[in-house]
């Protein structure tokens, strides 16, 4: 789990929106790799999430005036950042492209299965995540990958933190559910490390 | 809490422990970097888009406006061409105001003998008049040749008047040297 940045620095997020390119490149140096991983996440192709982060920050450059010190800026950006991954979302319902294969119940225990094995949970992960509905998909990216709190996690989707925590018990239900059924239950797995 | 309780949270704590650590094991593939050049082009890009979208709004508004104006305004505007006039008029004309002629009463028949006789009068009035005018011109003719002769036998007498006066003058002199045995200076008294 990503440790939490800091927000950045009054003075950068001033440049940045006088239009100080050097504070601007400060800013995409420091959250790009996370905003990144979000949006992999998020959508579940590296493909489509290079260009969501990279329309991100376009977005982050052009609206710099409309950013409210008030605010947090990594609250800002992460709503940027839903906002185009539900857009691309979206598109992708009306265009859906091939569902993951279903993944081999885990069965070998030599070091090259081990490996394929490895690849097979993380399928399978993949899998149940993308099964989840969108907003449950949204809480467990952003509670378990972004470790955010329900607080924070209630201004950025503008719902209440109750409402949250139970989804995120929702689609932990689920995801185990689904995994269980996919073979990687507590019960099957076996030499793992926690 | 009841033991099946407690039992059941443990076990979902499990669970929810064993549900984590295969979301742990997702392999996420490390993000490309952003390209910030294609960003600065981009936002140029937008730029430049959006001032030519807006200049294409401002020019269809303006044309529309002007369309607007121009039917609104088109039945009052009237565009004539004649042969060596053009007209451009702006609203419906000030109606002219057609004078028309007082109707003459119909003349009966006996204004148009008065008439008749009037005119009649004014004819002689007008001979008489001619004939006065004749006359006045001959009188004056005659008086102006009167007044020629008198004024000719005016000078006729005025130069016998002369003469008179040389001829007493001339005798004065004869007179004068006879008594005086010389002639008379002018201006010497006796």
């Amino acid at each position: 789990m990503p440790s939490p940045l800091p927000e950045p620095d009054a003075d950068v997020i001033r440049r940045w929106q006088s239009g100080d390119r050097v504070a601007f490149e400060q800013l995409v140096g420091a959250w790009q790799t996370r905003i990144g991983r979000f949006l992999m996440r998020l959508t579940q192709c590296p493909e489509t999430a290079n260009d969501l982060t990279q329309e991100v920050f376009l977005r982050v450059y052009v609206s710099a005036h409309k950013y409210s010190e008030t605010g947090q800026f990594s609250t800002w950006l992460f709503q940027i950042a839903l906002n185009l991954a539900r857009d691309a979302a979206r598109k992708q319902t009306r265009h859906p492209t091939q569902p993951l294969p279903e993944a081999e119940p885990p069965g070998g225990e030599s070091p090259g299965e081990v490996i394929v094995l490895q690849h097979e949970q993380s399928a399978a992960v993949k899998a149940a995540l993308a099964e989840l509905s969108q907003p449950l998909h949204e809480v467990v990216v952003l509670r378990h990958y972004e470790d955010m709190g329900f607080e924070e996690m209630a201004r950025l989707l503008n719902t209440p933190a109750s409402t949250l925590k139970s989804r995120f018990t929702v689609s932990m239900r689920q995801l185990h559910e689904r995994l269980s059924t996919l073979g990687f239950g507590p019960e099957s797995s076996r030499g793992e490390t926690v | 809490m009841t033991d099946d309780e407690v039992e059941q949270e443990m076990l979902d704590t499990v669970e929810l422990r064993h549900v984590q650590i295969l979301l742990n094991r997702i392999d996420t593939s490390s993000p490309k970097p952003v390209d910030v050049a294609a960003i600065y082009c981009a936002a140029l890009e937008r730029q430049v888009r959006s001032s030519r979208r807006w200049k294409r709004v401002a020019a269809v508004g303006a044309t529309l406006a002007a369309s607007l104006l121009f039917f609104a305004l088109l039945p009052k505007l009237e565009v004539r061409a004649d042969a060596n006039e053009f007209t451009v008029r702006w609203g419906s004309p000030t109606p002219i105001a057609v004078v028309t002629p007082p109707m003459m009463p119909q003349p009966d028949h006996e204004l148009h003998e008065l008439a008749a006789n009037q005119q009649r009068e004014l004819k002689t009035l007008k001979e008489l008049l001619l004939t006065l005018a004749t006359d006045v011109e001959e009188r004056d003719t005659r008086q102006q040749e009167q007044l020629t002769a008198v004024l000719r036998s005016f000078r006729k007498f005025e130069r016998y008047t002369q003469e008179q006066f040389a001829e007493t003058d001339k005798t004065q002199q004869v007179f004068y040297t006879a008594i005086f045995d010389k002639p008379r200076t002018t201006g010497a008294k006796p």
